[in-house]
């Protein structure tokens, strides 16, 4: 499997998709920024979002969006893998189905974290210099944001491996994680209008206890799904349980995956 | 005892209704050119699929070098190489790099390597294209390239002369013939191109339908493929009784057009050259009729009912 990993760090540092991905994130982040300042030199007072706060809020509300970076990822490195058929050559030279597997969803992890780094470092850098550091929102609730999702970002990624290589099409394997982790949440949580029982099951789903239903971040206060020990216990937990199902069913699905 | 690469027993697949391989026992000696004979859908593509660990079979056993347990067989084929349907390759990557990731993947990481499959392969002026820009005779040769990373002791190949042009498909197997020869290499090669086929197997696998209709070496195939010689002569009765006189072991059949047809020879053709002029009879026309392997896979079929 060692060898499988090799093998892919080789591709992924010779491809140019993840450092296109990782450039235009970095560039996107850095304009959001940008913006703000310029706007706030422009309007002067009356516009109240050239802040590090608000920009910050953008991602420490929706911590989700690591997941779907993490998706993008998946996509760029393994969404061509049955149409090219270069998993053949791999099992054909006698390396498992489990161990592609697990390798991939090594790689991905580790592509995703470079990514993530990179991106970070641009968004707070340029946020510090160019926009006031005042309002609610911390640099440290960012941070945190971090650790908090990172092991349900993991999840997502691996699900997202589980569902290309399951389904003939990668539109299908993206539909169904999209129902997984976006819709089914969304449902259960307006059931949980209705049910009690539902709700609380609905609350343990990251869509929904790290979205507007579990969090107040915006221009008055800050109050994140880690901001408390027991919360930060909670995504932690709800991280570890994620990745362990979808691990468990990438290895029974894929282990007989005719190619 | 002889000992062999590949054995399979009784091995069935089916995608749900349709059955793609029904008890095919096949089994390729060390050191041979196996090659696997069949229309579309004879079953070709599905039995290199699961010796190459792509399909499952639903039963039977399969054995690589002498192992049959699925720990085993994967580490079997890690002296297998492989090209079954289209090669696989990572389009955006170059040939160069796609080599190179490969090797990386068989823990094999000296350079000097993929200079030498480039050039074994021929596609040593395509190193830097990407792969998505080869057309499809280079990227079988890209397919033989990677198949052939980390020496493998045995080769799969499913219609490797696919896409090649006339001068590429006599160096693909004059390279055949030298890395079997030369490295020992055992290969087992499907092809639709069965004249190509002939000039390169010394043991057949005749599938139709999913089964396995016969296993024949090159030696018994030749003798039962070479059936008769014709010869037109200036007194064919005479020429009868001196056959039955001289060569009373030959079967034969006098034909119109002072035609004589002698079936399966026992004798080299310049012997019933001599009969004639011995008896001053002449010839004025020779041709030895052999089966070519279409004719004989046809006849096959027609014998086994397959057809």
């Amino acid at each position: 499997m060692m060898n499988y990993v090799k093998s892919e760090l080789y591709r992924v540092t010779h491809s140019r998709g993840i450092y296109g991905f990782t450039a235009v994130l970095a560039l996107l982040a850095f304009l959001l920024n940008a913006l703000l300042g310029l706007m706030g030199i422009v309007d002067g007072d009356s516009f109240r979002y050239d802040t590090t706060s608000f920009s910050y809020s953008n991602l420490v509300s929706n911590p989700m969006l690591f997941g779907v970076m993490g998706v993008v990822i998946v996509m760029i490195l393994y969404e061509g893998n049955r149409r090219n058929g270069n998993l053949k050559n791999t099992i054909a030279f006698g390396i498992s189905r489990t161990g592609v597997f697990a390798g991939e969803c090594l790689v991905a992890v580790l592509a995703s974290m470079a990514s993530c780094a990179v991106v970070l470092t641009v968004y707070i850098a340029s946020a510090v210099l160019l926009l006031e550091q005042r309002g609610p929102v911390g640099l440290g609730d960012l941070v945190m944001a971090v650790p908090a999702v990172f092991l349900t970002a993991v999840a997502v990624e691996i699900s997202m491996i589980v569902f290309l290589e399951a389904f003939d099409r990668a539109s299908i394997g993206v539909l169904t994680g999209f129902l997984i982790w976006i819709v089914a949440p969304k449902v259960l949580s307006l059931l949980g209008l209705r049910f009690e029982v539902v709700r609380r099951i609905a609350m343990w789903m990251p869509e929904n206890f790290m979205g507007p239903s579990g969090m107040m971040v915006n221009m008055s206060e800050c109050q994140t799904a880690w901001g408390t020990a027991e919360g930060m216990v909670k995504c932690l937990l709800v991280g570890i349980i994620g990745v362990a199902v979808f691990s468990l069913a990438g290895a029974i699905v894929l282990r007989k995956k005719e190619l | 005892m002889k000992d062999y690469c590949v054995e399979t027993n009784q091995v069935t697949k089916a995608y749900r209704s349709l059955l793609a391989l029904d008890g095919v026992s096949i089994r390729v000696p060390q050191g041979s050119i196996y090659g696997l004979v069949g229309d579309n859908g004879a079953g070709k593509s599905t039995l290199l699929k699961v010796l190459a660990g792509h399909s499952f079979v639903q039963s039977g056993e399969l054995k690589l070098f002498g192992k049959f347990e699925e720990k085993d067989l994967m580490q079997a084929r890690r002296n297998t190489g492989c090209m079954v349907e289209r090669p696989g390759f990572f389009p955006n990557m170059t040939v160069e790099q796609n080599l190179k990731y490969y090797c990386i993947q068989r823990g094999v990481p000296d350079p000097k390597r993929v200079e030498e499959l480039l050039l074994l392969a021929g596609i040593a002026d395509k190193r830097k294209s990407k792969c998505r820009h080869l057309s499809l005779g280079q990227l079988q040769r890209l397919g033989l390239a990677i198949a052939l990373i980390g020496e493998p002791r045995l080769l799969i190949l499913d219609e490797p002369i696919n896409g090649l042009d006339p001068s590429g498909i006599i160096e693909f197997r004059k390279l055949l013939h030298r890395l079997n020869e030369e490295k020992n290499i055992t290969i087992l090669m499907s092809s639709h191109i069965l004249a190509e086929l002939s000039q390169l197997a010394t043991v057949y696998g005749f599938l139709s339908k999913g089964k396995l209709l016969e296993e024949i070496n090159a030696r018994a195939l030749k003798e039962k493929c070479s059936d008769s010689i014709e010869i037109i002569l200036s007194d064919v009765e005479a020429y009868a009784v001196y056959l039955e006189r001289e060569f009373p072991e030959d079967t034969y059949q006098v034909l119109p057009n002072q035609t004589i047809c002698i079936h399966r020879p026992r004798k080299q053709a310049e012997a019933y050259s001599r009969l004639a002029m011995e008896h001053q009879i002449y010839i004025t026309g020779m041709r030895s009729i052999q089966t070519s392997l279409e004719e004989y896979y046809m006849e096959l079929k027609k014998r086994r009912g397959a057809l």
